[in-house]
């Protein structure tokens, strides 16, 4: 391993951190990793932990901290609070290489299956673009016109019909899911507002339509259908403490990162999914103390948590399953929350993306 | 939120000096648990007092963490993130809490 630097720190954690590189976000790049930095540059490692490289100055006009990064084919998108930066060719030998900005911050950018960078712009809207190389890149906005939602998060449910569902963490207003038109300019979606409940995370729980969503105060939600589902499950545990941060599920678990630890809850997910989600729930959960900022999940194999020294903190989660069994702490938990589910037109304005 | 605790959040940024080069004044305020409080409708957890001559009064609002579209380099309503820094120096927020703005994120 070259330049980065591996050691043991808490229980399941490797900590890697680089010199002159304070990490602002961790996640997948292709079949690599990639770490953001507080001053928008990449750096590149392969999972083992071997350096490729990164970029010398940030790839951001703002060198605010990288929040997001995604990958569509050929085409990239960096995401900060300041602005999205569009890549194209940038770090494959191949074709010429572009890039254009959109000079307004973000929480973060996804790809979807059907080739569309997804950014959640706050009070704005939702972003849609293109990922393909065009000689005009259009941005479309959406957002409800009569009473906006503040985007904060958004995933992308891959569907049979290679659709695009999109669901999005819109905090008090809940959670806004709906299929991406054909055209890309609108959404035709519903809202699930969990009653008195701030909605500031949400994941797939497996290669359907059901998805966990993440309170601020810690609260769960289970949705078997994100789009038809009027009961979902309601779950809070007094172990997971602190602000919730961010929700993430691999290999039939739920993970929950707060301001005070990570969470794993062990084959929430599988079994919520197989139906044994019952009244009175014991669940195993590991807890791990920690001052994080930001995690993700790495090919069901690996999270990512950046912590608050500006490195990150590499879990195996096979190390973890490997515990499972042992841990003795089983907790029940059941709230009941009522939910209200609305039909919404999200409507789109156009914007132009500025070539750098 | 209350006026007094409205004008807590400008007594701790003016006291500690929490400014940008222009004098506008940056602050939270806390809950009972230690956590930072949400003050605004869109989720704000920062307060922007701009700034006023001498004899004029200040008046605040919550403030965005996300800048909007602006001219290159030009940030639009947002703070910087040497305000950040700043409130971490002064032990307004903590180093998580920090990262967790620059981010864009609420903490």
């Amino acid at each position: 391993m070259s330049g980065s630097r591996i050691s043991k720190v808490p229980r399941y954690c490797e900590t890697i951190a680089f010199k002159g590189f304070k990490i602002s976000w961790a996640g997948p790049f292709y079949d690599d990793v990639c770490f953001g930095s507080e001053d928008g540059r990449l750096k590149f490692t392969t999972p083992g932990g071997v350096e490729l490289g990164g970029t010398d100055r940030s790839v951001s006009d703002s060198k605010e901290a990288v929040n997001g990064l995604a990958t569509i084919g050929y085409s990239q998108a960096v995401s900060t609070r300041s602005d999205v930066t569009f890549m194209w060719n940038q770090f494959v030998p191949r074709g010429s290489k572009k890039s254009a900005t959109l000079h307004s911050g973000t929480h973060g950018v996804i790809g979807t299956q059907r080739g569309y960078f997804i950014a959640p712009m706050g009070e704005l809207g939702l972003m849609v673009v293109e990922a393909k190389d065009k000689s005009r890149q259009d941005v479309f906005v959406s957002n409800d016109r009569e009473s906006p939602f503040y985007f904060y998060r958004t995933i992308a449910l891959p569907t049979a019909d290679y659709n695009d569902v999109l669901v999005s963490a819109v905090r008090s207003g809940g959670i806004v899911a709906g299929e991406l038109s054909v055209d890309a300019r609108s959404l035709r979606a519903s809202t699930i507002a969990p009653d008195g409940i701030d909605v500031v995370d949400i994941c797939g729980l497996s290669n359907s339509l059901a998805t966990a969503a993440l309170g601020r105060n810690g609260t769960l939600m289970l949705f078997q259908d994100i789009l038809s589902d009027t009961e979902p499950r309601s779950l809070k545990f007094s172990s997971i403490e602190g602000v919730a941060y961010r929700l993430m599920c691999a290999r039939g678990h739920i993970f929950v990162l707060t301001s005070k630890g990570f969470y794993v809850l062990a084959n929430l997910a599988k079994k919520f999914l197989e139906g044994q989600i019952h009244d009175r729930n014991a669940m195993q959960i590991v807890s791990m103390k920690m001052s994080a900022v930001d995690a993700n999940v790495f090919k069901n194999e690996f999270v990512y948590i950046v912590n608050d020294e500006s490195s990150v903190y590499r879990i195996d989660l096979s190390e973890v399953e490997n515990d499972i069994s042992n841990i003795d702490q089983k907790e029940e938990a059941q709230v009941s929350l009522a939910y209200v589910r609305r039909s919404n037109s999200l409507q789109s304005k156009r914007k132009m993306l500025q070539p750098t | 939120m209350t006026d007094a605790e409205e004008f807590s959040v400008f007594d701790q940024a003016d006291f500690l000096d929490i400014s940008n080069s222009k004098g506008d004044l940056f602050g939270i305020l806390r809950d009972e648990d230690g956590e930072l409080r949400i003050i605004g409708c869109w989720l704000e957890q920062l307060a922007k007092f701009p700034f006023t001559r001498k004899g004029t009064p200040w008046h605040g609002y919550p403030c965005w963490l996300l800048s909007r579209e602006a001219p290159k380099n030009r940030k639009k309503g947002a703070p910087t993130k040497k305000i950040f820094q700043k409130l971490k120096d002064k032990g307004v927020i903590t180093e998580q809490q920090r990262k967790r703005f620059a981010n864009g994120g609420d903490a």
